[in-house]
């Protein structure tokens, strides 16, 4: 009798646990997949929330989305983040459930203008969203990009955003991604530039077009896919990045397969990046890479190409005051002294420090 | 008169000492990593267990000195003045418990029960403790054996192999330089966190199996909870930079949350991790409310020595706390300068009454 008395105790203390008199049953949540924040008009906030609606109904206050798609948009607008949500949340059937968010996407002109910072910390301070979203930069409105049907037959099934970093990163393996976390890493900590993926809707597909630099949270300038990918190869170190070389006045492309890098701050300070990749030739056997001179000759012309192609890469890195190259992490960790005078002028300051890289592509010609 | 103990392990010891800076470590994190600094880190790390473990050396030295005696035992058999020991002790456990349960209250809420009343939590968990508390030590070192290897290894595992695939290594440095959090008056205003696993020593150290040298247990002690705090402080310092973790409340609970395991179908690692860090919390106010009661035991008259009432009417001298000291300001300093002066007393008496520990130990042992 007094162990079912104890047992009694213990199931009743633990129903206090359970949180289920302030729960919200699951058939009335909204379960959000994608989340854009723009700008609106007089510059107020705007959220748009892309709902995952299993029963297959078509309700939308922002948007008309096809027949018979289970997806609902709704849109709140207001001079804070806070009051944009509660608007949100007001036009939505059932409470709005940030936690399977795997999309975020900024417009371009609330990077441009009021910058990320606001947003990401305001996700991040009320635990709202999941820090491994996939995060993009949008040209044009958040809400016209979530609330258009896409053409793609992939992208008009069930999750047309959702879908997008598939299809994104299918299509451009180069691609510059970041997860929510790596933001609030790169806005809290001042020698840390940022880049984010920059899309837009082109002909009702989502067209990658490069990537956004941001200079304290605000976006500062873009670079192209093809400087972005050099860019994956030097920082991310991914494989994919494709040389389009001129060797005996004949074509020939190479495509990177691995690639290591290394910075090293000198005195000075002095900048050194070594990049040492593996490239593969993109064509059979070819006169152009079956003998061992002239393997050689094309390494040497692609480890000078891609070095140029740094350099350049730099060069407008340094125009956005981006340090992508996350040149001023390592010299707070290299050289602490020099860091404390120059951090209050980071990254401008990058303008000065001089760059030295150092290039060596090996050439890997199976069969040869 | 030498009382009979049910010995505990040497492992059991140790992780019963162990816990207690980790668990202050993740409760405090926030304070813990803006006085750290982002320079020589991880030597303000090592200090901050150092410094109590150096001074639990004497401890341990008395304590080997009068075998088969808790501090208070000794007090009294020794010196007839054990309440005098018993009061810092008492002051300091009952201090560290409440921190401790505060801590698992307010980390329990942010990350699993947001919706409930941080007090339901805090009654739920000290249910718990009070039944670990009674138990006695060697309750509370089956409960740690168990927990701890089976349920945080694992996770602690998970910690460190999947917690540094998002870590930026460059954050670390630089590795030689002059700590900036060391030798500041917030630095030693931390120690008192750390400080909380002294008096449990001082409770414990009879309990330990005859024949097994005490100062091996408390070494693996000291170095399980330094490994493991260098871990949960170089996470979430080398995911978010120092200035994302300045600004966290629980840098290593969102460390975690940053981390993708889609395989393992735990999409939340965070959620994981705090369900079993419970277990440490329990662990540590446990044995620190069981030490509190030993020494009010001692202190009280013979005939009110009912452990059980002891420690019911602790668990509701802490609730009151609780309760009584909401403002987290005032807490925390309170916090400090209680343990302080509670460890400076002890200190002092046990300096005062050396010679004669010194003396009575060789008779002891004759």
């Amino acid at each position: 009798m007094r162990i079912n008395v104890r047992i009694g105790v213990v199931l009743l203390v633990g129903l206090l646990l359970t949180g289920c008199g302030y729960g919200t049953p699951v058939d009335n949540r909204s379960m959000v997949v994608a989340l854009g924040i723009g700008l609106g008009p007089h510059g107020m906030y705007r959220m748009t929330t892309e709902v995952l609606d299993p029963s297959g109904g078509a309700s939308s206050s922002g948007g008309a989305v096809g027949s018979g798609n289970p997806i609902s948009v709704f849109t709140g607008q207001s001079k804070d983040l806070g009051s944009a949500f509660e608007l949100m949340q007001a036009t939505a059937p059932g409470s709005i459930d940030l936690g399977n968010v795997t999309t975020l996407l900024f417009s371009e002109a609330l990077a441009k203008q009021s910058g990320l910072s606001a947003p990401v910390t305001y996700l991040s301070s009320f635990g709202m969203a999941r820090l491994n979203a996939w995060t993009v930069v949008v040209r044009g409105s958040t809400q016209t990009v979530i609330s258009t049907p896409l053409s793609t037959a992939a992208q008009t099934a069930d999750r047309q955003i959702y879908l997008t970093q598939t299809f994104v990163s299918a299509t451009h393996p180069d691609i510059y991604t970041m997860p929510l976390w790596a933001l609030y890493r790169d806005l809290s900590n001042p020698e840390q530039g940022l880049v984010l993926p920059l899309v837009a809707l082109q002909h009702r597909q989502l067209a990658y077009i490069g990537s956004a630099l941001f200079h304290n949270g605000r976006m500062t300038g873009t670079l192209t896919p093809a400087e972005t990918a050099v860019l994956t190869t030097v920082t991310l170190q991914r494989p994919g990045l494709r040389l389009n070389l001129i060797l005996d006045g004949r074509p020939i492309s190479i495509k990177v397969v691995s690639a290591q890098s290394h910075i090293q701050i000198t005195p000075g300070p002095h900048a050194v990046l070594s990049v040492t990749a593996s490239a593969m030739p993109l064509i059979g056997p070819s006169p152009l890479t079956q003998t061992a001179s002239k393997q050689r000759q094309l390494e040497t012309l692609a480890s000078s190409h891609l070095a140029h192609e740094v350099v350049t890469l730099y060069t407008a890195l340094q125009k956005a005051h981006c340090d992508a190259l996350d040149l001023g992490l390592y010299l707070r960790a290299s050289d602490p002294s020099v860091w404390a005078q120059d951090k209050a002028r980071w990254p401008t300051g990058m303008l000065n420090l001089p760059l030295t890289v150092h290039v060596h592509v090996l050439l890997n010609t199976p069969g040869t | 008169m030498k009382t009979r103990y049910h010995p505990i392990s040497p492992l059991q010891l140790a992780l019963l000492i162990g816990c207690m800076p980790l668990v202050a470590a993740l409760s405090q994190y926030d304070r813990l990593v803006l006085i750290l600094g982002d320079r020589g880190w991880w030597v303000t790390v090592l200090a901050t267990v150092a410094v109590p473990g150096l001074l639990g050396i004497p401890v341990l030295s008395i304590s080997r000195r009068v075998p088969g005696h808790t501090a208070v035992g000794i007090g009294h058999e020794v010196m007839g003045a054990g309440a005098l020991v018993a009061v810092p002790v008492f002051l300091v456990s009952g201090a560290t418990a409440l921190m401790v349960l505060r801590g698992m209250s307010t980390l329990v809420q942010v990350s699993l029960l947001p919706k409930t009343p941080e007090f339901v939590i805090f009654l739920a968990a000290s249910a718990v403790v009070g039944y670990l508390a009674v138990s006695g030590p060697v309750g509370l070192g089956r409960f740690a054996e168990i927990s701890l290897i089976l349920v945080a290894g694992p996770l602690v595992l998970a910690i460190l192999v999947m917690g540094f695939q998002n870590v930026t290594p460059a954050y670390w440095g630089p590795w030689l330089t002059w700590p900036t959090g060391l030798l500041t008056t917030q630095f030693f205003g931390t120690l008192p966190y750390f400080l909380g696993l002294l008096p449990s020593l001082l409770m414990l150290a009879p309990y330990l199996q005859t024949r097994t040298p005490s100062s091996r247990p408390y070494g693996w002690a000291l170095a399980l909870s330094t490994v493991l705090l260098e871990v949960a402080v170089a996470i979430p310092l080398g995911t978010f930079g120092p200035g994302g973790a300045r600004l966290l409340h629980f840098p290593l609970l969102t460390a975690l949350d940053a981390i993708s395991i889609n395989i393992l179908f735990v999409q939340e690692m965070a959620v994981v991790a705090v369900s079993f860090w419970t277990l440490l919390f329990f662990l540590a106010a446990g044995v620190n409310v069981w030490s509190a009661g030993q020494a009010l035991t001692e202190l009280l008259p013979k005939k009110w020595r009912r452990r059980r009432l002891v420690v019911l009417a602790l668990l509701a001298l802490l609730a009151v706390g609780d309760s009584g000291l909401t403002s987290e300001p005032i807490y925390h300093q309170a916090y400090v300068w209680w343990t302080l002066l509670a460890l400076v007393g002890y200190v002092a008496i046990h300096l005062a009454f050396w010679p004669q520990y010194w003396i009575r130990g060789r008779h002891h042992a004759h």
